[in-house]
Order: structure tokens, then C-alpha cells, then sequence
């Protein structure tokens, strides 16, 4: 859809589930994890969907020569796009499981249901495991040969529909010290809707760090030239980082209301507190500044620029 | 060139090492362990952070020749086999981490801490970390982490 607004680059993304012999399962991703957790949360869907150990998936990405062509990480993209290629990948392999176990119990495709790694006959007792399928796969000497070839390994292709649209409200308390213009922030409350959560923890770390990301950008950093064009905040001994002491605590919390349109009812998470944040927090500074007159103060809002507005 | 001696996570090791070397860079490059990070070089980050006869040191900020003698203690010298250090334990716990880069300073640091105050608050906590700094996490689950971390660790000398 995004070419249709200009892009030059196809914003899909791919996904490759290997299903082994052993019933255990590999998934290749275009998409790339530098602490977002793809390794846990891509595995819990795989893990929840076929009923196998989450133990027994591994998650391949950054890896050009293994993975299939992909676009990556970015724009808060990696589970609302790639867990969407992984989501149909996973209904392919499903697909040519149930005929596999159909043959294997002699009975009508149509009439298989899969639940809990059982593949099933409905209305019977007779079942036959996901492991015994995968191995039958690539052991195929009871198998349909003449219609299905071996192996249980699919990739799919994912291009979105639509953007995600994520929604959240964020709610900042500071404190100013009128002597030194220092800006505390005394509480912080964020709650988003980012559609259907698969891991409620890594949902939460990244509106931690988000947030943080977000404060910094309001009150500490900023890049400062000399007139000379000398970049003066070219280490962290000048450049100001977040550090512990500069927040506290947040209160997060989510609202599930599932993306109406991609498979899995999610939607973007990442920068979610990058973009509230800076927001609510400036906004809780024009607000406790307002009560003496200042009308207007930039980002970053640091102590010498607080304190020269309060003393304009 | 100078040689320098001293304990590594309770190894003796020497080394022969210019005059100007870093400890970490002795840790990293002669003793090939590289769980130390260099983040900044300036002494600002703390990924750097290991322990210098028992107290958290910035090993970006020392010479190797300065440890001649000394007890180091690295990231790789906490856990016990496939047992993760309780402060490990609780990182992993409270996904204290999130990339991962300066975990090893953080938890080498947070070791210092809760050996000299095994119930910190966490205000304390966020004091502490003064010399460390983190993108990821917004230091809300590494604060977590830590207070855990001391918790279970004065609950194991206790038991």
C-alpha cells in the first residue's frame, strides 16, 4: 500500500517456518531483534499455535545468507508486519499438516481439526500428534506422494493493508525548583492500546525505555554547535543522557482493541512512549510555568533554559 | 614492555603489556574476555564497570599496570557453572535487559551496591547508578532488577 503514497521500496516482510523431523521448528525472519525480544515473542506464537515447547523454536534473523529477502526492523514494524508473514506462513504449514494427517488417519481433509499440536478427526477419537505429522513429512513412505510433496516448510510474504494505528494516552507530573530551573519528574502514567499483547513484559520494557527516550529528549538532550560549526556535545561527558536518577518509576498499562486488519490484531508498540512522552512532559512544564508567566519554553528543557524563562 | 600480573576472576594471569594499556583493554584483548564492554571511553557509561579488589572500578579508566597485584572480578566470573549469580538471576527474571550492552557494567556495579547495602531503596538504587546508563530500558526493570538482586542475595547468606 505505501507505494501508492510514494514509497520506492516494498514495506512487506517474509517469514520462513522450517518445521525439522523432530517436530522441533526454525523460523527465519527478515525482520531484525537488537533487544526487542523477537526470540521470545515470535517463538510464543509459534510455540502456541503448532503446540510445541518453546524450547524447540529458534528464531534466525541478521543473518543475509539464511533468511529470505526482508525489509527489517523499523517504524515499530517487526510484529505487526513479520509476525504477520510468520501468521500466514504458520497457516500454510498448518494446511499441508492437516493433509498429512488425513492421510495418515484416512480421513477427509476437511473433517481435521488442529488444536493443541493434535490434529484430529471430528467428531472422533482419532488423533494423530504434530511431531508424528513432521516426521511423516520427511519420512514420507505413508503419504500421498502423488499430490503432496515431502517436507513441512513454508514461507510467506507480508504486505500490509493498511498502517497499524496504536493509541495511548500519556500523563507526566513535574516539579520545578524555581531557584535552579531543574525540572523533576515526580510521576509518570502511560496507557496504550498497541492491539493484542503477545508478551505483556516486552510490551511494557519498551514503553519504559520509550518513555525515557522521550523525557531525554525534552529535558536533557540536544545537540550544540560552536559558532565555528565544532559540534560541543560530541561525547557523554557533554551529551545528556538519561541517566537513573533523572526519572522515576512509571505506571504503564495496556487497552487491547485488536487491529482489525492484519492476522494477528496487533499493532505497532516500539516508539510508542518515544512519541508520547516529550509531549506529556512539556506539556507538564508549560503547565507548572504557566502559574508564573512564561508562555513558551523549547525542548530540551534544561535547568538554564527553565531558569531563563522563569527570570525573562 | 611491562609485564603485569594479577587475579582474574581467582585465575592468576600475567601478561606483557605497553605501559599506556587499559585494564579493560588488557581483559578484553590479552585474556579474550570480552563479556567487559567499551561503550564510551570516556568514563561516562559504566559498561565498563568490573571489580577492582572488590569494589566496582571503570576498567576504561585504569591502566592494567594499576591492577598489578589485584583481585579483578569480570561478568564472567559470577556465575557458578550453568548457575546464574543471584543478581543475574534477577536480571533475567525482570527483563532487566533489553539489548544487552551494558548489562555486564550494570550488574557489576548493582554487585557493589548490594555488597555494601543488602536492602537498597530505590531512590538508593537510582543514586547508585549515577555511572551507568542504559537506552533501552528507561532503568525501571534494572532498578527493579537490582532491588531483587540484593534481596535474594542477603536471603542466600542468610540461609
Amino acid at each position: 500500500m505505501v507505494g501508492s503514497l510514494g514509497a520506492r521500496a516494498g514495506l512487506y516482510e517474509c517469514g520462513e517456518v522450517r518445521v525439522h523431523p523432530t517436530g522441533s521448528v526454525t523460523f527465519f525472519t527478515g525482520t531484525h531483534s537488537h533487544g526487542q525480544g523477537h526470540e521470545t515473542t515470535f517463538a510464543q506464537i509459534i510455540a502456541e499455535r503448532l503446540g510445541v515447547d518453546i524450547d524447540a523454536v529458534e528464531v534466525v534473523h541478521g543473518d543475509t545468507s539464511k533468511i529470505p529477502f526482508g525489509m527489517g526492523t523499523y517504524g515499530s514494524r517487526s510484529l505487526a508486519v513479520g509476525g504477520s508473514a510468520l501468521a500466514r506462513a504458520l497457516d500454510k504449514v498448518e494446511t499441508k499438516a492437516k493433509r498429512i494427517a488425513a492421510h495418515l488417519m484416512e480421513a477427509s481433509e476437511a473433517d481435521i481439526e488442529f488444536a493443541d499440536g493434535q490434529f484430529t478427526v471430528a467428531g472422533t477419537d482419532r488423533s494423530v500428534g504434530f511431531g508424528d505429522v513432521a516426521l511423516t513429512a520427511y519420512v514420507p513412505h505413508n503419504y500421498p506422494i502423488e499430490e503432496l510433496e515431502p517436507g513441512l516448510d513454508e514461507t510467506a510474504y507480508y504486505d500490509p493493508a493498511n498502517f497499524t494505528f496504536p493509541a495511548g494516552c500519556h500523563v507526566c507530573e513535574v516539579e520545578i525548583d524555581p531557584d535552579t530551573g531543574a525540572v523533576e519528574i515526580v510521576n509518570f502514567a502511560a496507557s496504550d492500546d498497541f492491539g493484542n499483547v503477545i508478551n505483556p513484559m516486552i510490551v511494557e520494557g519498551q514503553v519504559h525505555g520509550g518513555i525515557v527516550q522521550g523525557v531525554g529528549q525534552a529535558l536533557l538532550e540536544g545537540c550544540v554547535y560552536g559558532d565555528d560549526g565544532q559540534l560541543a556535545t560530541g561525547s557523554y561527558m557533554d551529551y545528556t543522557m538519561p541517566r537513573a536518577d533523572d526519572v522515576p518509576s512509571f505506571t504503564v498499562s495496556t487497552r487491547t482493541t485488536p487491529c482489525p486488519h492484519n492476522p494477528l490484531g496487533v499493532k505497532g508498540c516500539g516508539e510508542a512512549g518515544a512519541i508520547a512522552a516529550p509531549a506529556a512532559v512539556m506539556n507538564a512544564v508549560h503547565h507548572a510555568l504557566s502559574a508564573r508567566g512564561v508562555s513558551r519554553i523549547d525542548m530540551p528543557a534544561t535547568p538554564a533554559r527553565v531558569w531563563q524563562a522563569l527570570n525573562a | 614492555m611491562p609485564t603485569v600480573n594479577m587475579n582474574v576472576n581467582g585465575e592468576a594471569v600475567s601478561g606483557e603489556v605497553e605501559s599506556r594499556t587499559l585494564l579493560v583493554q588488557f581483559l578484553r584483548e590479552n585474556l579474550r574476555l570480552t563479556g567487559t564492554h567499551v561503550g564510551c571511553d570516556t568514563s561516562q557509561c559504566g559498561a565498563c564497570v568490573v571489580h577492582v579488589n572488590g569494589a566496582s572500578a571503570k576498567s576504561c579508566t585504569m591502566l592494567a599496570v594499576q591492577c598489578e597485584g589485584a583481585d579483578v572480578t569480570t561478568i564472567e566470573g559470577l556465575a557458578d557453572g550453568d548457575a546464574l549469580h543471584p543478581m543475574q538471576e534477577a536480571f533475567r527474571d525482570n527483563h532487566g535487559l533489553q539489548c544487552g550492552f551494558c548489562t555486564p557494567g550494570m550488574i557489576m556495579s548493582a554487585l557493589d551496591l548490594a555488597n555494601r547495602n543488602s536492602a537498597p531503596s530505590e531512590q538508593e538504587v537510582r543514586d547508585w547508578l549515577e555511572g551507568n546508563i542504559c537506552r533501552c530500558t528507561g532503568y525501571h526493570n534494572i532498578v527493579k532488577s537490582i532491588m531483587a538482586g540484593a534481596r535474594a542475595m542477603a536471603a542466600g547468606q542468610g540461609g
